[in-house]
């Protein structure tokens, strides 16, 4: 829809001036950021929007990432269909998986989503000769036309596929398809009465997430520039399912947010670590608790993650110039755009915020 | 309403029996809908009304029996099936999904009738934007029809319970059925609503029929062409209102063997017997 080109067309200027100013290894950030978007937005599409906890995101992006190098050193086809392929494997894998993950609940599905985070990268293991085994499969990165630096232009790459993956998301989450996801996840029962294919439904969320993880994994490994199952441990499961929370779940907004503290928070940890002249075992674990930290924060101080406390600090500010705080407990209208009004079943639903100016005028 | 019915138009349930481990929720239930025809199923507590229901919904396979709808095998089906046959179901308590606005659940509810695909979807082409707009007009127009248009963009969980059960009302009205289930449509509403609830019941008589489960006697008085009465899984009456209550079998049913001597009083007695479901 066009709203969704505009704001992309927005956003891509912007990271054009950002990534243009900056040193080249700031432009190597800025591309991660972009690449966990993509993962994150997934992700939060499946868990957030259609209530699937997933700790298999990482692993689907271990295809992605797989994918590319296999292709990139069997073959010598161009790189967009070493992408497209990546996308469509792990797309397909996930239609696969997320077949039997309709029958699956909650913590069932996540320990499901586990085995699937644990055990894929093993595959790569035991067949090193083919899969590279541990120094992983060598991949190029693209060559930029002209002048250009080499990092800046894959950035410009990933930030390009960021932005349209999340106008096709945005669209997507707009869509009938949309409703039907929030349904499914809200009321099954109700969702099936009503003619939505619950299961269906489920497998789409499944599938459309394991894409946007493939396409994230062969970004990360064009960005790397080695593809090794080290990349792809649980560890980076876990990571983006709490960058999800923590960015804003079933936000498309929040995968940003996510994505910028996925980047950043090891860097800050570890200047943390250095600071109080920590060793370099803790350093190099800190960025596990000062994430669970942050995470414990988030969730106590707005359940929605950033952009939930961002979307409320703004109607917060509306309603103060608007006229008056609103009683508290005051009805949540909804919003336009993509902020979720539920939440993961897992976490509590947020406190309703404070009626919006707009309909507290209407309403009087 | 006994074996060997027709398969013609509206809803047949044929001889249909449930039984959860050794029991039996449904012993041979037969009852027929006739289109524009108002049949109400009541029954005290565990009677199987609900159980009907989910067997005529496909939650539940019944073990014999057959269910037909326009002459169409419909038991076995799965439940996102029936809005494509025109059947539409309210659920006990309002069923709505919170994390959509009033409006988006009514749009919800004309998923049948949409033909998008995730391709054009993800592409935001106009065919699907086109189906949005048509959706959300159609929507509109019954959250005017049911005065709750000011709560569109409202969460459901916000509102009082009359107007979420109004908003579940239209979800189910959005499929455009040719038969309407109400399971306890009246449950928690106030008298006044309820009064308008029956009239809803019979100005939808022309474009649908209905069959409804309910425990309070008015309305069911009022609204219903005729009445299915089970208790243990078994029809023990059925007939017009006026003949239902004058039943001593389902005065029996539904107060014990003392109070015979009510008559045609059934109708408040069996009210306030009954309400607490």
């Amino acid at each position: 829809m066009l709203r969704h080109l505009l704001l992309g067309a927005v956003a891509a200027f912007g990271f054009y001036i950002l990534t243009s100013a900056i040193s080249s290894f700031n432009d190597f950030r800025v591309g991660e950021i972009a690449v966990y978007a993509i993962a994150l937005a997934g992700l939060s599409l499946l868990t957030g929007t259609n209530g699937q906890i997933s700790l298999g995101q990482g692993a689907f992006m271990a295809v992605g990432a797989y994918t590319l190098g296999v292709l990139m050193t069997h073959t010598h086809l161009p790189l967009v269909v070493d992408v497209l392929a990546a996308i469509g494997l792990s797309g397909a894998l996930g239609l696969v998986v997320g077949m039997p993950a309709t029958r699956l609940k909650g913590p069932y599905l996540a320990g499901m989503t586990l085995i699937l985070a644990l055990g894929l990268p093993r595959i790569a293991d035991k067949y090193s000769t083919f899969f590279g085994g541990d120094q992983g499969l060598t991949v190029n990165s693209p060559t930029p036309p002209g002048t250009i630096d080499p990092q800046r232009w894959l950035s410009w790459i990933e930030i390009v596929g960021a932005i349209v993956v999340l106008i096709l998301l945005a669209n997507l989450t707009r869509s009938r398809f949309g409703r039907s996801f929030r349904a499914v996840r809200d009321d099954e029962i109700a969702a099936g009465l009503s003619g939505i294919h619950v299961a269906r439904t489920k497998v789409l969320a499944f599938t459309v997430a394991a894409s946007c993880a493939g396409l994230a994994g062969a970004f990360l490994g064009l960005s790397v520039g080695v593809v090794n199952t080290g990349e792809f441990s649980l560890t980076l499961s876990i990571y983006l399912l709490a960058g999800m929370v923590l960015g804003g779940a079933g936000s498309l907004v929040g995968a940003w947010w996510g994505a910028i503290v996925l980047v950043f928070m090891p860097g800050w940890s570890t200047s943390i670590a250095n600071s109080f002249n920590l060793g370099s075992a803790v350093g190099a674990n800190l960025a596990l608790v000062v994430f669970g930290l942050v995470l414990i924060v988030v969730i106590m101080a707005a359940p929605m993650g950033i952009q939930g406390g961002i979307g409320w600090l703004g109607r917060r500010a509306l309603s103060l110039v608007g006229g008056g705080v609103p009683a508290p407990g005051a009805p949540t209208p909804r919003q336009e755009g993509n902020e979720p009004v539920g939440s993961i079943p897992s976490i509590p639903p947020p406190a309703a915020p404070a009626a919006p100016a707009r309909n507290i005028r209407e309403q009087s | 309403m006994t074996a060997g019915l027709s398969q013609g138009a509206g809803l047949t349930v044929d001889e249909v029996s449930v039984s959860f481990g050794g029991l039996a929720a449904l012993s041979d239930v037969s009852l027929q809908v006739r289109p524009g025809e108002v049949v109400g199923v009541i029954g005290p507590n565990g009677a199987g009304k609900t159980t009907l229901f989910n067997v005529v919904c496909g939650f539940v396979n019944p073990q014999s029996g057959t269910i037909t709808y326009n002459g169409q095998r419909i038991d076995r089906r799965k439940p996102h099936h029936l809005t494509q046959l025109g059947i539409a179901r309210t659920l006990q308590g309002v069923g709505l999904w919170n994390g959509l606005s009033v409006i988006e659940n009514v749009m919800a509810g004309g998923q049948a009738k949409t033909h998008t695909g995730v391709a054009s979807a993800l592409l935001g082409l106009w065919r699907s934007s086109r189906e949005e707009t048509h959706l959300r007009q159609r929507a509109g127009e019954l959250l005017h029809e049911f005065e709750i248009e000011q709560f569109a963009d409202w969460n459901p969980k916000a509102l009082p319970y009359a107007v979420q059960k109004r908003t579940a009302m239209a979800r189910a009205l959005m499929a455009e059925p040719t038969l309407l289930l109400l399971d306890e449509p009246a449950s928690g509403l106030s008298k006044g609503e309820m009064d308008e609830l029956s009239h809803l019941v019979i100005e939808l008589r022309s474009s649908a029929s209905v069959l409804l489960v309910e425990h309070h006697m008015d309305l069911v008085m009022s609204t219903c062409d005729r009445l299915v009465v089970l208790n243990f899984g078994q029809v023990i009456a059925h007939g017009t209102p006026a003949e239902v209550s004058a039943n001593p079998e389902v005065t029996t049913a539904y107060l014990g063997n003392e109070v015979h001597a009510m008559g045609t009083g059934t109708g408040t007695g069996a009210s306030t017997g009954a309400s607490d479901a």
